[in-house]
């Protein structure tokens, strides 16, 4: 299953790549932006993509929609603050499959890509 | 309950209906079937008349007229013939006989009518066609021909219908009346003719078509009257108990009368509707008693008609059946929300995202909801929401229905923020009674003292000030008073009210640097002020609790240090006024006083004070002029009048009070006055009118600090405030203190 | 701090409605003078209409003012000579109505405001969330009162 990891945080990217090497799946891509992770995405249409909805360059709302006109059987977990509600809701119409809320914790997260990856 | 009026009645009304058209139908029947005998009677004309051939015709006179003498010259005579039981018949049956004569055969079974009514009789005639008329022998009779007297025997009923082959039919010799050239009539004797006799009545005819049909229809009837016992009845029944089950809770299933796989179905529907009436019962108890609100959603978000007691509660209103959801939600929490709401509910039925995932995104977990009231206005509640998928029993694949809960969290919401509150208030007090225990008690309440009056003094002069006043003037004075208390405040080390003070400091310059000032720009005063006597209402408090555990100090010194601040009190101001002044406190008495009336003594004395200072007191010069010397006196006195009953004077040898003026104003005010109010007695009630001593008032009557503040906060500690003056000479201010009431209560 | 910035801007958009709404209604504006802090004085004139405040921010809002005024104000929208007690009523309480709600779309929907109470002369025992500002307002050589108080 090929993976792109979008957060502009360096330490969140690196521990989501941590917690993924538990999942047979091949890590496409990084992006720090939307920008960056609209390239990548349209370059390798991954299958799976962890996203943070809130970023800089493009808001992850914007990334997320465009993802989905290019590759909409893409599954995207959006991740946010749990304060963010409406972000969150608006995201999963737009076609996200889950979302995972912040602070990330290793069970929370394997929990939530489980719940993706194998539905 | 009483329903069988109204069963009966709808009763006899169905019964008549039947028998109405049960008569319809009979009527029909039968004329159908009268319609079906005629049919088959021309039916059987028409075969005969197909099966006759017609050989020769003659007619029949009236027999009387027949001259059978000559015919029969042999053996009948007409005497013969007449007395004969044909001949009989024939004339008082066939009276208008000639007149069928035709030698159209479909005339000849037209009906006649004889003189006892309407027979079809039919004449087939049949000619042999073996004999024909001979000129030698006009007489001759075959040998064939059976004798006249014959045909009696043979004519009589038949059956219907007429069967050709069986009819009775005999030979007639026709004699044709007929005229010579010379007008001789000759009776001719014709062809012998066969005469077939066909009788038959019409009511036969019919009696004969509706026979079968009848006994079919009996049977029939007898069919269906069985099958409407035990069929129809017990399932008109069974209707009745679904359509009374519908409609109310108490029906008597035993009612109903049925048997064989009726009975079955009987004691199965009645099975259903007992667990049906049992289950909608029970779901009466649970929507009734369920402590939440719980009601469905269907897809288009409105309300479904199945809603528990508390929903209506909770929500306020009982219009909520078909009511949208969202439409509901819009009116009471803030729109944001209320977008968040429909994404969660679009999501919700979608099923796209799995459920437990959406219970952590829903957006109404603990809302603040203000439901507007029926009567008006609204109220605030916490609601939590919860959502659940509902899967219709029916139908897997759609969702029809999410359940929701709702429920009143508002108590739960109050103890919470209380609590954190308390936490908070508590937090802050560890913090202040820290600050406090560095600092010493006498320190403090100067601090008190002065911060109070300053919060005051900023009050009265914001009162005090027209929009055309120099405004800037205004902030600069404030900035200074505030600044004092700041730099008081900091040297004491009470960060909260150094905080405060200093963010209104710093609101303040930002006014001051301002070229214009709007007197609403003031509402950032007002504020700060608010502020900064909150954070000193709280130092109070802690002072004061903090007070009992400290040692006690002895009244005497409690008393000396008292009167020392009071003295470089009055020291001050002066100085500051560039007035000379001193206090005299030889005659004051050490009064039992609890620690907050000594609060507000020590407030309300060092009040009086600063006025007497800054008003009552004359500038040096201005007292020589006077005559007096240059240094004011102020007198602070006490003394118990009676057993608990303590009297505070204080007095200064000022200018006194200009009563003129101030009545003037008073006036001009549109104040009301008796001539009780011009005495002096009521100067206070003219000082502390409220709109009235304002800055103006502050002008006229000398006095810096509101009478009405200073006299409200007497009467908070329990006493009374009187003033006397003499214009030019002194004014006096005198304190009644109850102490044995106060104390005691 | 945000919330405590907000406080008196709040306070600043229901007194700026206030002079508003004399400039509208009656063309001549009102002036709003130099607010201070309520102490235990009597505030309330003729006629004063309370509205209650909730939501984001608790409190209420009172508006006072002397019967001249009322009956001016009554006297230039009807346009009549012979205003009732009722009329004046209404007018006191429809002020304080328009004050408070058009102070909604400014402060947010979350600001929620009740119908006004109308109070005719002096009530005891009122109740104002402590310590609340007092906003002289000055018309037609009249002078009301705003009185704000916001938790």
């Amino acid at each position: 299953m090929k993976t792109l990891i979008v957060d502009d945080s360096r330490i969140i990217r690196s521990a989501i790549e941590r917690h993924l090497k538990h999942f047979q799946l091949e890590i496409v891509g990084t992006a720090t932006n939307g920008v960056e992770a609209l390239e990548l995405f349209k370059e390798h249409l991954p299958d799976f993509v962890t996203l943070d909805i809130t970023m800089p360059e493009m808001d992850g709302l914007a990334c997320l929609r465009e993802m989905m006109q290019v590759k909409p059987e893409a599954r995207v977990l959006v991740m946010s603050a749990l304060t963010d509600k409406p972000t969150i809701l608006k995201a999963l119409k737009e076609g996200a499959k889950g979302f995972l809320g912040k602070p990330i914790t290793p069970d929370s997260f394997k929990e939530a890509v489980q719940k993706i990856i194998t539905d | 309950m009483d329903k069988s009026p109204v069963k009966g009645s709808s009763g006899v009304f169905r019964t008549q209906i039947r028998l109405l058209i049960l008569a319809a139908i009979l009527v029909q029947f039968l004329v159908a079937i009268f319609i079906f005998a005629r049919a088959v009677q021309e039916k059987e004309y028409q075969n005969l008349r197909d099966q006759l051939t017609i050989q020769g015709i003659g007619f029949i006179h009236e027999l009387d007229d027949l001259n059978l003498s000559v015919i029969h010259d042999r053996e009948l005579s007409r005497g013969e013939l007449t007395g004969h039981p044909l001949y009989q018949e024939s004339t008082n049956r066939l009276l208008e006989f000639s007149e069928v004569f035709s030698i159209d055969p479909s005339l000849l079974y037209t009906m006649v009518r004889s003189r006892d009514g309407e027979h079809d009789y039919y004449f087939i005639l049949i000619g042999d066609g073996t004999y024909s008329l001979q000129k030698d022998d006009p007489f001759y009779l075959s040998e064939e021909v059976q004798p006249y007297f014959d045909l009696a025997y043979e004519t009589g009923e038949i059956q219907y219908p007429p069967v050709y082959t069986d009819s009775i039919g005999k030979w007639l010799t026709v004699v044709l009346p007929m005229k010579d050239a010379d007008g001789n009539v000759y009776a001719i004797h014709e062809p012998v003719l066969r005469v077939e006799f066909v009788d038959a009545l019409v009511w036969e005819a019919v009696w004969n078509a509706i026979q079968w049909p009848l006994a079919i229809l009996l049977i029939g009837l007898i069919a269906i009257s069985a099958l409407l016992n035990r069929v129809f009845r017990p399932f008109n029944d069974i209707v009745q108990l679904f359509r009374k089950s519908r409609a109310q809770d108490d029906i008597d299933m035993s009612s109903i009368k049925a048997t064989g796989e009726f009975e079955e179905l009987r004691k199965s529907l009645s099975f259903y509707i007992d667990a049906s009436r049992s289950a909608k019962r029970e779901t009466q108890e649970i929507l009734q008693n369920v402590q939440q609100g719980l009601f469905l959603l269907s897809s288009d978000l409105t309300i479904g008609e199945i809603q528990s007691t508390q929903t209506r509660k909770i929500f306020e209103t009982t219009k909520l059946t078909g009511i949208h959801f969202d439409a509901l939600l819009k009116q009471f929490v803030v729109p944001k929300l209320h977008e968040a709401i429909v994404d969660f509910l679009d999501l919700m039925f979608s099923g796209t995202i799995d459920e437990s995932t959406l219970r952590d995104l829903n957006p109404l977990k603990e809302v603040e909801c203000h439901l507007p009231l029926d009567q008006g206005g609204f109220v605030t509640k916490h609601l939590s929401f919860e959502f659940y998928r509902a899967q219709s029993l029916a139908n897997d694949s759609e969702l029809e229905y999410v359940m929701v809960t709702v429920q009143d969290v508002s108590e739960e919401v109050r103890l919470a923020e209380e609590l954190a509150q308390r936490k908070e208030a508590e937090q802050n007090q560890m913090e202040l009674l820290m600050d406090i225990l560095k600092v010493e008690p006498s320190a403090l309440n100067d601090f008190f003292a002065d911060a109070q009056e300053a919060s005051d003094e900023i009050n009265v002069r914001l009162r005090g000030t027209k929009n055309d006043d120099n405004l800037h003037t205004l902030v600069n004075d404030i900035f200074r008073l505030v600044h004092s208390v700041r730099g008081h405040a900091s040297m004491l080390g009470l960060p909260n009210i150094e905080q405060a003070s200093l963010e209104f400091e710093e609101s303040l310059a930002e006014l001051r640097e301002r070229s214009e000032l709007n007197p609403r720009d003031f509402l950032d005063i007002t504020f700060h002020l608010e502020e900064v006597s909150r954070h000193l209402k709280q130092l109070e408090e802690i002072t004061d609790r903090l007070s009992r555990f400290r040692p006690q100090t002895p009244q005497q010194d409690i008393t000396q240090s008292l009167l020392d601040t009071f003295k470089s009190l009055v020291k001050d101001t002066a100085a500051q006024l560039d007035k000379e002044a001193s206090l005299d406190t030889s005659d004051f008495k050490a009064i039992p006083l609890s620690d907050t009336q000594r609060r507000f003594f020590r407030e309300i004395v060092i009040q009086l004070l600063r006025n007497a200072v800054s008003h009552g007191i004359e500038l040096p010069g201005e007292r020589e002029v006077s005559n007096k010397s240059s240094s004011g006196s102020i007198r602070l006195s006490s003394q118990e009048i009676s057993p608990g009953q303590w009297e505070v004077i204080i007095r200064d040898d000022g200018r006194g009070i200009q009563r003129e003026r101030l009545l003037e104003e008073a006036q001009e005010r549109g104040l009301e006055l008796s001539n009780q109010d011009r005495d002096s007695d009521n100067l206070l009630k003219l000082m502390s009118t409220p709109g009235l001593s304002t800055a103006e008032n502050v002008d006229i009557s000398g006095r810096g600090v509101g009478m009405d503040i200073i006299n409200q906060r007497v009467i908070e500690m329990g006493g009374s405030l009187e003033v006397f003056s003499d214009e030019g000479h002194f004014t006096e201010f005198r304190i009644t203190l109850n102490q044995e009431l106060s104390l005691s209560s | 701090m945000a919330s405590m910035q907000t406080h008196h801007e709040d306070l600043k958009v229901i007194v700026d409605n206030t002079i508003n709404y004399f400039e509208e209604v009656c063309g001549t504006p009102a002036e709003c003078g130099i607010p201070y802090l309520m102490n235990q004085e009597k505030v309330l004139m003729d006629y004063s209409a309370i509205i209650g405040i909730s939501g984001i921010r608790r409190g209420a809002l009172l508006f006072t003012a002397p019967r001249p005024l009322i009956r001016e104000l009554v006297e230039i929208i009807t346009a009549s000579d012979s205003p009732e007690e009722q009329d004046l009523q209404d007018m006191v309480g429809e002020v304080a109505n328009t004050i408070a709600g058009n102070a909604r779309p400014v402060l947010g929907s979350e600001f929620m405001i009740s119908v006004p109470v109308i109070i005719r002369g002096e009530l005891l025992g009122m109740q104002l969330a402590q310590p609340a500002s007092i906003v002289p307002i000055n018309w037609n050589a009249h002078q009301a009162f705003l009185i704000i108080g916001l938790e």
